[in-house]
């Protein structure tokens, strides 16, 4: 018997189209890598997290396998300093599992013992909740001096105002930002989108997630990976809708979703939510990073009101026009041109994406062209925009775990445990990446989630708080050598916000100039230190330019590199700190 | 008007056939035949999402004609639409219940749409009327081991051995079911033995660079297709993936041709009309792009990705207001598939973006 030309079609059929599944990827193969620099790299992680005490798990779903979409998504955390002590303090979310909560699942507060080591105060700060918690924001929504936190739930979200005698006190239904019902709250930014000084508060919904209805492993195409039955979704489950609340300047909150604007948003799956000023006009604007849809670019009417221009300004969609996996976002500025770029991670068998600004709030898709197409073996999350050896030039960094543990042993390449990436910034627009070269801490693998940037020992570098799902999470210190100069910068608004959120700054150091920004909430639905880090090469001094969220510019000339400036708005440097040995 | 268009068609005449029978529809625009015949010369075209419009309104001006819905069945299966196959086969076989043709589509069809049990309950009933066909026996054994049935799989692979097919072909049919089961060193192995026992098969030298492809061995992959090239070089899927890995690996201007080639292979070929406006954006020659890109939109209108770099490409071009409709035009098609996923999953369940519930569930 001979096969026929048909018979040979009907076998082929379909072989071209790519397979639905749940969440958005490409298949696509990474670009061949080129060369190694041969630059030696001067950071080197090492995860201390075990001898700094933290040692609990977070808990969130289970072990071995993840039913349903809200196990595998989990949470972010926080580098905060809580009490104004000067050293920042950990503050990390946590799930819970459906057969019975485990003993421990809870959020927890670390304090900073300023020795390397924490200690838990969760029970001290009243802060102790089971739940599914997913994204937490800090900023002093009351301008009272101390940063309050705000946390969003699988279940109802959750305002804690800082007391500023080391507890909080849950104010939800006072301050009128609770749903009153489920929601699958996931983004959070505090941002003042009207300039009145009061931080506001956007909050960016997941899925309208029901668990009642919710479909079980491979009952859907939508529920499959490899064809090897997982949990279902994002796509096919109905998306969140999101929400915008203006501060009364009385701790309470007026809902304005609907005046704003936002509730005209349909149809995606938001996460992140990152706020920034992206054209420039002295107003604050906020990305929005969205599984598996386009990304959300609100670009601020000032006027009250938010207009979605992500496809059209070339933010929402990688150059192929296709939806990704965006979880998590980092902005910042990689290429040195004084505005503000985008790094966004993606699921599997994609790359990442990195988008570049013209200033104007307009973007381009640069990845490829940056040398980043080289990986796509991991699903990413935490990402940061951040200058790790204190070059001058910001690297990018992304946290990666897969989200089926039940697939590894099926499906040879998907191991649910992976490692950390960096992308050494080459000062040329192009990276290079590095895993087994950055230290133990990089390599290790974890299923990690949140991931958090800042200096937690204040040895002048930028080290890195990671959630690991159910797992301790990691803190990466690191140790930077070849005697690169750096310098940070905490503001504090006057009139305006007094976390300075939507400020601000660039600096400019040996012929260079970078901008950074105060953001609300950033990496994975985590909180960076609000203490803006610069590395600054072999420069010893750099000009400061502040744009402050009310539109103000402050300039501050020839400052000293190595320590940290507080700068309050209107009166210059208030305070420095050069982090002796105490 | 109509026999002189399917004179044409016949000949192969597809521009002048398409002219005719829309020529016939102005006359008589609500012709069904005309319609019938329109739909079936642009599918000839792959001109898949206007064949099946073009079928629908057939079928509207009159549902009797049962031989449209094999056809609508055929263009929304060629289409890769293998969900919305389905209900045209399921209809042309209330009229010709046993059309083995037409119920092996349908089998494919359900395979393809993950509907396994009702696919392979079909095939079953196939193979027993006809245990010689290597292509239900092939598409059997497919099913079953997506369905994660392996060992049923291997049991019908086996059987496939007694049909005293070329042992090639077996080799060849083998690698490419590993293949789509993307078990890459299965399929290796069993193209690699394809090509020791004939080593001028052009598809399992194509398939081996597509698999080396997949695996990231670029240099492999360009090796093994052009080999199968210079075997059978009229293989326009081979001469776009070769184009686009030359151009992926510096030499785009060797790249190039290859593409352009792939579109004189085949003149409704969007893939390489798609990169070639890729690589003339990224070389700032935006009007080149938009030629190419107003072309592919015509071939597939509701490919989104085509529809996205078109806006960009008049953005590019300066043209804004044409920019802004391509991208009013992707966005509803955006809307659209993401509604079909949703009913998809839970049919039943009201749109939640218009009338959130109240219920609490926690």
């Amino acid at each position: 018997m001979k096969l026929t030309r048909r018979a040979l079609l009907l076998l082929a059929g379909g072989a071209r189209i790519l397979r639905p599944q749940g969440m958005a990827s490409r298949g696509v193969k990474p670009t061949p890598r080129g060369k190694p620099s041969g630059i030696p790299f001067n950071a080197r992680f090492t995860d201390v997290a075990e001898a700094a005490g933290l040692r609990a798990p977070v808990i969130y779903g289970g072990v071995d396998r993840k039913d349903y979409i809200l196990e595998t998504m989990a949470c972010g955390c926080a580098f905060i300093d809580y009490d104004n002590d000067g050293w920042i303090d950990i503050f990390l979310l946590g799930g819970t599992r459906f057969d019975s909560p485990p003993e421990g699942a809870t959020n927890r507060l670390y304090k900073n013992n300023r020795d390397g080591t924490f200690s838990d105060v969760t029970d001290k700060a009243g802060l102790r909740r089971t739940g599914w918690a997913v994204g937490v924001c800090a900023g002093d929504y009351d301008n009272d001096g101390f940063d309050d936190l705000f946390i969003t739930y699988w279940g109802e979200n959750v305002l804690y105002h800082n007391n500023g005698d080391g507890t909080f006190t849950d104010v939800t239904k006072k301050a009128g930002v609770g749903a009153n019902r489920t929601r699958w709250g996931a983004g959070c930014a505090w941002i003042d989108y009207d300039r009145d000084g009061k931080l506001d508060l956007f909050v960016s919904n997941y899925l309208d997630f029901d668990i009642r209805r919710a479909q079980k492993p491979g009952e859907n195409e939508n529920c499959k990976f490899k064809n090897i039955p997982v949990n279902c979704g994002p796509r096919g489950l109905a998306p969140g809708l999101h929400s915008l609340f203006h501060n009364n300047g009385d701790s309470t909150f007026t809902d304005v979703t609907k005046a704003a604007g936002i509730a005209d948003i349909k149809g995606h799956y938001g996460l992140t939510a990152v706020t920034a000023d992206f054209d420039e006009d002295g107003w604050p604007d906020i990305f929005v990073a969205c599984d598996s849809t386009s990304s959300l670019l609100l670009m601020n009417n000032r006027d009250g009101t938010f207009r979605e221009e992500g496809v059209e300004r070339g933010a929402g969609l990688n150059d192929d026009g296709s939806e990704q996996a965006g979880m998590g976002a980092g902005i910042g500025d990689y290429n040195l041109d004084g505005h503000l770029d985008i790094f966004k991670g993606h699921f599997t068998d994609d790359t990442c994406a990195l988008y570049r600004n013209d200033g104007k709030g307009n973007f381009s898709d640069v990845t490829l062209g940056a040398g980043l197409g080289v990986e796509t073996r991991f699903t990413c999350w935490g990402a940061g925009i951040v200058d790790l050896d204190n070059d001058g030039n910001p690297d990018l960094f992304l946290v990666s775990g897969n989200i089926y543990p039940e697939i590894e042993a099926l499906v040879p390449g998907y191991p649910y445990k992976t490692p950390r990436i960096v992308f050494r910034n080459l000062g040329n627009g192009k990276f290079e990446e590095l895993i087994e070269t950055a230290g133990p801490g990089i390599e290790a693998p974890h299923a990690s989630r949140g991931c958090a940037f800042g200096d937690f020992d204040n040895d002048g570098d930028i080290d890195m708080l990671i959630v690991n799902i159910n797992e301790p999470p990691s803190l990466l210190r690191n140790d930077v050598s070849g005697g690169n100069h750096w310098l940070k910068v905490l503001l504090v608004g006057s009139t305006s916000n007094r976390s300075a959120i939507g400020a601000s700054v660039v600096v400019s150091y040996g012929g260079r100039r970078q901008v950074q920004a105060v953001s609300g909430q950033a990496s994975y639905l985590s909180v960076n230190d609000r203490r803006l880090h610069y590395g600054l090469g072999k420069a010893a001094s750099a000009d400061l330019e502040i744009r402050w969220p009310n539109g103000k510019l402050e300039k501050i000339a020839n400052v000293r590199a190595d320590q940290l400036v507080v700068v309050r708005e209107g009166s210059g440097v208030i305070r420095t700190d050069r982090f002796e040995k105490r | 008007m109509l026999t002189a268009g399917r004179e044409a068609l016949e000949r192969g005449d597809y521009a002048d056939a398409e002219r005719l029978f829309r020529q016939q529809l102005t006359k008589t625009p609500q012709s069904a035949e005309a319609l019938s015949d329109l739909g079936a010369v642009l599918a000839r075209q792959e001109k898949f999402d206007e064949a099946i419009k073009t079928y629908n309104r057939a079928l509207s001006a009159d549902p009797k004609l049962t031989g449209v819905y094999f056809n609508l069945g055929v263009a929304y299966f060629k289409a890769g639409r293998y969900q919305a196959a389905v209900t045209p086969f399921e209809t042309f076989l209330k009229s010709q219940p046993n059309d083995p043709r037409t119920r092996q589509l349908l089998a494919v069809s359900f395979i393809e749409s993950a509907q396994y049990q009702r696919g392979i309950a079909l095939l079953e009933r196939l193979s027993k009327e006809k245990p010689d066909d290597a292509s239900i026996l092939f598409a059997l054994a497919g099913a079953h081991i997506r369905e994660g049935d392996e060992e049923r799989g291997r049991q019908l692979l086996e059987q496939l051995d007694t049909l005293h097919l070329p042992g090639a072909s077996v080799h060849l049919l083998q690698g490419m079911l590993y293949y789509r089961g993307e078990k890459y060193e299965d399929s290796e192995k069993e193209l690699q033995e394809t090509v020791r026992l004939d080593p001028k098969s052009a598809p399992a030298l194509a398939a081996l660079g597509r698999l080396r492809l997949r695996v990231n061995d670029d240099p492999a992959a360009i090796g093994y297709l052009e080999k199968a090239l210079a075997i059978q070089p009229q293989d326009s899927e081979s001469t776009y993936q070769l184009g686009v890995l030359l151009a992926r690996n510096g030499q785009e201007a060797r790249g190039r041709r290859y593409l352009v080639r792939a579109m004189e292979l085949r003149a409704n070929y969007p893939d390489p009309m798609y990169f070639l406006a890729k690589m003339d954006m990224n070389e700032n020659h935006p009007a080149q792009a938009v030629k190419l890109l107003e072309r592919a939109v015509q071939l597939a209108a509701t490919t989104e990705s085509i529809r996205f770099l078109l806006a960009r490409a008049y953005k590019q071009a300066g043209k804004d207001d044409l920019s802004k409709a391509q991208l009013v035009e992707f966005r509803r098609l955006q809307q659209e598939r993401l509604q079909r996923d949703r009913k998809a999953m839970d049919p039943e369940r009201p749109d939640p973006t218009q009338s959130m519930s109240t219920d609490k569930n926690l």
